[in-house]
């Protein structure tokens, strides 16, 4: 029952926008929190996973921040804030040098204490999935990631995107046919590996 | 047993069976030929699996709480209250430096015109007068003050106004 209060409590994106604006640093830090994953979904989706996400996203609420002021309410907030965060993302990219080193996503796997064994099953897995995404189209894997990073319904990710339902759908069922064709591939390989490790 | 023409059609629907987008009966009807159909029972079964596996992206995100706090910061944004908000909205920054002139002026003012008048007269006139003002003190025991008391508390005023200029400037430049 507090939960419902709570929620219908909660002040809105554009009433947090409005105090923000007015200097409200507690109401700017809630659109923040509120937010971040939606962020880091614009981000990744331009980026892909790498270690400058964290500052990028960090960059892209500090010129939501600055920027506020121009947000004309037309579309939703969380639609605006998605793109200038993606915007800001893909200047950045392009202001990058060329030569980027490709990352290997199992690298951090094998410096950090694996802990328990479940733990490191699950980042085993974490790390086979972002492998996976990265070899995902752009809008095939910003659908994938608005779905599942930022936890957004087929109808959101449509505005957000600006295309109708239907297109979602399609894209995210093409994008997770290839997600598990691509997946069954690395589970053959490494079965492949496996066996002629036995053998020699 | 597998046929080709419904398994493609099953395997269009395995999707949003994954999703629970599926009516009562569609749903029952694809769970039918999913538990006869090898072929489309993988299909199921590799779906779910990234499903679930997907469902531990958001552990990839850090806590919003800690980009939160990391963002104001960068930005300098004190996570004021609304009230404190509004009191912020005081234009500090065109009020503190004439405001912090004007207290100097003022006190360097009524020193030099100590000095002309006789310094122990005017600085006990100006006692007197803040005194009255605060009721705290009479003229006749002000009168009574001794001259290096009287230079010292003035002293000390100046002091303080410089402080609070000082001070003023620095709310602003926050």
């Amino acid at each position: 029952m507090w939960m419902e209060d709570d929620l219908l409590n909660a002040p809105t994106d554009d009433e947090l926008a409005r105090r923000s604006l007015d200097g409200d640093g507690r109401a700017f830090a809630t659109l923040v929190e509120r937010h971040t994953r939606l962020v880091y979904a614009a981000v990744r989706a331009v980026t892909g996973d790498g270690d400058d996400v964290d500052d990028i996203v960090q960059e892209a609420f500090i010129r939501i921040y600055r920027n506020l002021g121009s947000f004309g309410g037309r579309s939703a907030l969380s639609t605006w804030i998605y793109s200038v965060a993606r915007n800001h993302a893909i200047n950045t990219v392009s202001r990058r040098r060329p030569e980027t080193v490709p990352l290997d996503a199992a690298a951090p796997l094998a410096s950090d204490d694996p802990g328990p064994h479940e733990e490191l099953e699950r980042r085993e897995a974490l790390a086979r999935i972002e492998q996976t995404l990265a070899c995902l189209d752009g809008r095939y894997r910003e659908v994938v990631e608005l779905r599942y990073l930022a936890g957004r319904r087929y109808d959101e990710i449509a505005e957000l995107l600006g295309v109708p339902m239907g297109t979602v759908k399609t894209l995210l069922h093409r994008a997770r046919s290839r997600m598990k064709a691509l997946l069954i591939d690395q589970s053959r390989d490494e079965e492949r590996d496996d066996e002629r490790r036995q053998v020699l | 047993m597998r046929d080709d023409r419904s398994c493609e059609r099953y395997e269009e629907l395995i999707p949003d069976l994954v999703d629970g987008t599926l009516s009562g009966a569609l749903a029952g009807e694809v769970r039918d030929h999913i538990g006869r159909c090898p072929g489309c029972r993988r299909s199921y079964e590799a779906l779910a699996g990234l499903e679930r596996e997907l469902g531990a992206l958001p552990s990839l995100v850090p806590d919003g709480a800690a980009v939160a706090a990391t963002v104001t910061g960068r930005l300098g944004l004190v996570r004021h209250s609304r009230a404190t908000a509004l009191l912020r909205r005081i234009p500090l920054d065109r009020l503190a430096l004439p405001l912090g002139i004007t207290a100097v002026v003022l006190a360097t003012w009524r020193f030099i015109g100590g000095i002309f008048e006789g310094m122990t007269a005017a600085l006990t006139g100006w006692l007197s007068e803040i005194a009255g003002a605060v009721g705290a003190l009479s003229s006749s025991s002000v009168e009574s003050f001794d001259p290096l008391i009287l230079a010292t508390a003035s002293a000390l005023m100046l002091i303080a106004c410089a402080v609070l200029s000082l001070t003023a400037l620095r709310i602003v430049r926050r």
